[in-house]
């Protein structure tokens, strides 16, 4: 189980005209994400999602807040010995074209791992390749053919296939995927989604998705739950469905009205939202964040702060004053 | 000329008559837009193993004031196809064989130098792939646009100024702080709007859109579209959107084109298409595209997986492999194009339904197409046929996606 | 370790596949370079060439006497059958000056082009995969480095070393010329270790010693490579400059020296008698070049593997 509490980042812009400029990246995001649990984030690109993934796979440094990893605060851990604990939080990148070298035989990319892991436990060299191979088939590979071939000699789906694997080599407690699909081609994606769930249900593997497409994060599956991240705050949390039928926010409504519908085969859904696009940068900070751009504002969205939090009327969590369901989601059309 | 204008009259009205230019002056300025006619176009590239096909054979039809969809994958030739149309193919590629008819602009195969650079800009405008990234960082945007113009020789460039910031207004943001705008200082989607600005604004009335949305939010995507939807009634244009997004077709187009391997695979009326595919491939990439409602376990990755420039077959059906309705044929025979209504398919096992149903279906082989798009009267209602809202219309009718049931 | 590999690997692999193993990658790496270099008539031209001169450097001494035999009936003579470049002032046969001069002018690229790589790669990739203060100071000491003038320092130095070995020669060159590899390397490495496969490398807990060796430098081979290549045409024009300006003894037999005594001593600006005397080393300099730049353009598609295999 790998919980965060009240995580934050503000970046600083380096060089440029906007020299010095803060971005809040994460304003406080509590998070967990149970023992073979399915946690998707979704939001707009520069959201945090991206940012919060990172930090949770130990890839970025945090602000401030605790993220704790199986019980053991990282904050109580020095960082050499926080290592160890954020290697079982392993990264499935967007781009597998980046993500394996390009000078090195997938053979070679998966020795090294393994071979790091057999010294350390002391098993046999002939085990690594075992493994290596045996990998290869968890995901869906033939070893005889991927083993000696340069990723540049795969395709896209079946390069993300081995940075799936190679992932595994280290016996991970959690994959964070980080839009991992987006740059695969459509016929193959669903096979990548299908591979992460099947490794949820038969290894145990947590899978932190993170993606701005809400209908990929339903295939990690059902009992998954969602995070609707805005400007570095979560503002709608609760089960996949739950959330992607009946969302309270405005701001997923938002974000699920402007999903194509695909006419002919749906319905689109009857009260969509459409918010003002930013095409000013002028972020403001005081109240809801999102209130510049909500259609249903009032004068108190515009002066305090909505807070994270459950009532009566909704399954889900929310940050909104003015929650109503609003059927936003196009349907299928029934044919028969 | 005569003819130009009478097909653009007649399409006029018949956009007005399709409810999506709503007032007089769209009318009148949609009278500009052309038809474009694509036949047997074939782009080869030079690689190490020979001059190998991006693109064969595609037959494809843009009815004056329409939107049209290219879908397809990776390596499935569409963007090939879109520069086609400008006759932009770099080398190693070249166009070998075929011709792309443009109203009031002749074939733009044929055309070279100076007359090719002239059209692009005033009769075709091209918004490239990641428009998001193709503006000059070290430029203002207006700078660009006077660049633009003087490499057009248009006299009145203050006239030009004026038409972009009208263009940008209407696109939502403020054209003169935009003008005086660098890259770096604005959005993705302000970007992408910038790029369909500098696409429109010499008046240009064929706008080829490549990936018009990718690596757009949601949000912004959404109205980008809605954008396209509009600018593209309003100025009375007919518009090529190129995608690997069956969404984006789908919210934008009234016809929709498949592409696979290089081949047009299938393609018809947007909601025909989406509503009862008929090629294996697009049922395929349907079923396995993640839908927010409805059963989670109906939807399945297609085995396989896309064709490569090297790995396309060069003879029979470039999917056969992923196909599970492969016959012994496909390994052969290049597959039949099979017309119904507005809709054309080509494929073996598709003929092969419609033969045991329908004797009038013509399957004829790969020269079928533009020319073989049927008359209205065309028979071709079968047994199963789909409930489409405009088989029998000639293809330019098709009303807007989205406005018949 | 790696006969265990190949066994288990290569059996995975199927007769067909190219083998796993390391060794099988070796062949198919030179087997690679063979494809490669065929792609070209001109890049087989280059490595001719440089395996000309290789060969010339290494056994070319070896035909002829320390000392050289003189015909003091023909200075100067004109090229022929006999002398193909001519004779020098002393009646010296000029290609056999030629073939014994060149030991020195390549062994001392050689070592030059070594020590520059290995140390410009070294200093650029520490640089660049640590950051921090790290690269501030390195940086710091290589921008130093990079304002010394080369030749004035040379200049200095040989008034107080006399540069008789090809290897003191070599090691002050490469010293003076590390300099913008490392520069260049840093960068490349900035930008490479932002990529995921590094990340990931690092994310799998893989050392240091490995992300660098194994990671990051086969990506920087052709890089690599060609600025090794390249600096050993810098490392032949700066000795031959140096004894072509006199300023190092002549007791060792050389291209520039020989450049220097057919300029300055023969007259051949002048007279064309010493002009084959002085043609000589320069189209020697001129083939060496080419061969190198011709070799240079095959370096990309050699060490990147979906180049090397198309």
């Amino acid at each position: 189980m790998i919980t965060g509490q009240n995580i934050t980042k503000t970046f600083k812009q380096r060089g440029g005209v906007l020299a010095g400029r803060e971005v809040r990246a994460l304003r406080g995001v509590d998070f967990t994400i149970p023992k073979g649990g399915a946690v998707s984030f979704i939001g707009e690109s520069g959201c945090g999602k991206t940012t919060l993934g990172r930090i949770i796979a130990g890839l970025e440094t945090y602000d401030s807040g605790e993220i704790t990893i199986d019980g053991t605060p990282m904050s109580s851990l020095r960082p050499r010995k926080r290592q160890p604990h954020f290697r079982r939080i392993q990264m499935i990148h967007q781009d597998p074209y980046s993500a394996l070298n390009p000078t090195r035989t997938i053979h070679q990319t998966l020795d090294a791992p393994l071979s790091l892991r057999a010294g350390q436990t002391g098993r046999p060299r002939s085990w690594v390749d075992e493994r290596a191979e045996e990998l290869l088939a968890l995901v869906g590979l033939d070893p005889g053919y991927v083993l000696p071939r340069y990723p540049h000699q795969l395709s896209g789906g079946m390069r993300q296939r081995v940075v799936i694997a190679r992932a595994l080599t280290v016996d991970p407690e959690m994959l964070v995927a980080d839009e991992a699909v987006s740059m695969i081609d459509v016929s193959l994606r669903l096979g990548i989604l299908a591979l992460l769930k099947d490794l949820r249900e038969r290894l145990g593997v947590s899978v932190l998705f993170i993606t701005h497409d809400v209908a990929t994060a339903r295939y990690i599956g059902d009992d998954g739950e969602l995070y609707v991240i805005y400007r570095g705050q979560v503002i709608e949390r609760g089960n996949v469905d739950t959330i992607i039928s009946a969302p309270v926010h405005p701001y997923t409504q938002s974000l699920l009205s402007a999903i194509p519908v695909l006419h002919g085969l749906e319905r689109p859904g009857e009260q969509p939202v459409v918010p003002t696009e930013a095409l000013n940068e002028s972020h403001h900070d005081a109240g809801c964040l999102f209130a510049r751009r909500c259609p249903f504002r009032t004068d108190r969205c515009e002066s305090e702060p909505p807070v994270l939090g459950r009532d009566e009327e909704f399954p889900q969590e929310h940050a909104c004053f003015h929650p109503r369901r609003r059927d936003v989601v196009a349907t299928p059309i029934e044919r028969g | 000329m005569p003819t130009t204008e009478n097909t653009a009259a007649r399409n006029a009205g018949k956009t007005g008559n399709a409810g999506k230019a709503g007032n007089t002056a769209n009318v009148a300025s949609a009278m500009k837009a052309p038809g474009v006619r694509v036949d047997g176009l074939t782009v080869v590239y030079r690689t190490p193993a020979g001059e190998l096909p991006a693109v064969r054979g595609i037959d494809l039809e843009l009815p004056a004031g329409t939107i049209t969809g290219v879908v397809g994958e990776s390596g499935s030739g569409k963007s090939t196809l879109a520069l086609s149309l400008l006759n932009a193919v770099q080398p190693p590629g070249r166009i070998s064989a075929g011709s792309v008819e443009i109203d009031g602009l002749g074939d733009v195969v044929k055309l070279s130098g100076e007359d090719l650079r002239k059209a692009r800009g005033r009769h075709i405008g091209y918004v490239f792939q990641a428009a998001q990234n193709s503006l000059n960082p070290l430029k203002t945007v207006g700078k660009q646009l006077l660049d633009l113009g003087r490499s057009h020789e248009i006299e009145d460039l203050r006239g030009l100024v004026r038409d972009a910031k009208d263009l940008l207004g209407r696109m939502g943001m403020d054209g003169a702080r935009v003008l005086d705008s660098h890259q770096h200082e604005l959005s993705g989607g302000m970007r992408q709007r910038v790029g369909i600005m500098l696409a429109l604004v010499l008046n240009a009335h064929l706008v080829v859109l490549d990936e018009p949305t990718t690596a757009l939010d949601m949000i912004t995507q959404a109205n980008i579209l809605r954008i396209v939807r509009e600018v593209h009634a309003e100025r009375g244009l007919t518009t090529l959107v190129i995608t690997h997004d069956l969404g984006v077709v789908a919210e934008v187009a009234d016809r929709l084109a498949v592409m696979y391997g290089g081949r047009l695979v299938e393609q018809g009326p947007t909601t025909d298409v989406l509503s009862a595919p008929r090629h294996p491939y697009t049922q395929g990439l349907l079923r396995a595209i993640p839908r927010l409602l409805g059963d989670i376990g109906e939807a399945r990755a297609l085995p396989g997986r896309p064709p490569t420039l090297g790995t396309v077959p060069a003879r029979g059906c470039v999917f056969r492999e992923r196909c599970a309705l492969r016959m012994d044929v496909c390994e052969t025979e290049e597959p039949p194009v099979v017309v119904r209504g507005p809709s054309i398919t080509a494929c073996h096992a598709v003929a092969a339904a419609d033969a045991g149903v329908d004797t009038d279906t013509t399957a004829g082989t790969a020269t079928a197409g533009a020319d073989a798009v049927p008359d209205a009267a065309h028979p071709a209602e079968t047994a199963d046929a789909p409930e489409s809202a405009g088989a029998g219309e000639p293809a330019g009718v098709q009303g807007t996606r989205g406005e018949q049931p | 370790m790696t006969a265990q590999t190949i066994t288990a690997a290569g059996g995975a692999a199927g007769g067909a596949g190219p083998g796993t193993g390391r060794a099988a990658l070796r062949r198919n790496f030179w087997r690679g370079v063979w494809r490669v270099l065929r792609r070209k008539p001109s890049r087989m031209l280059g490595a001719v060439i440089v395996a000309g001169f290789a060969l010339m450097g290494v056994f070319g001494p070896m035909f002829y006497p320390d000392h050289l035999p003189r015909d003091t009936a023909a200075l100067y003579a004109p090229p022929s059958w006999e002398h193909p470049f001519g004779t020098d002032f002393e009646g010296t046969d000029v290609l056999a000056l030629l073939i014994t001069g060149s030991r020195y002018v390549l062994l001392t690229a050689l070592v030059t082009a070594v020590i520059t790589v290995v140390l410009g790669a070294a200093i650029g990739l520490f640089a660049g995969f640590r950051r921090g203060r790290w690269d501030t100071v390195l940086m710091r000491i290589t921008d130093m480095k990079l304002t010394i003038p080369g030749l004035p320092l040379l200049l200095v130095l040989s008034t107080v070393w006399k540069f008789t070995s090809a290897l003191e020669m070599g090691l002050v060159l490469g010293l003076l010329g590390w300099g913008g590899v490392a520069r260049a390397v840093r960068s490349q490495t900035l930008s490479l270790r932002e990529r995921g496969f590094i990340e990931a490398a690092r994310g799998l807990g893989l050392s240091t010693t490995h992300i660098i060796g194994r990671e990051l430098l086969p990506s920087m081979a052709p890089f690599i490579a060609m600025n090794m290549l390249i600096s050993v045409t810098g490392a032949v024009y700066a000795q031959v400059g140096l004894f072509f300006l006199g300023v190092l003894p002549f007791d060792a037999n050389n291209w520039g020296v020989m450049l220097n005594l057919a300029v300055f001593g023969g007259g051949a600006m002048s007279s064309p008698a010493a002009l084959p005397y002085l043609m000589a080393p320069l189209l020697a300099i001129l083939l060496l070049t080419l061969g190198i730049v011709l070799v240079v353009d095959a370096m990309d598609e050699i060490f990147n593997p979906r180049l090397r295999e198309e």
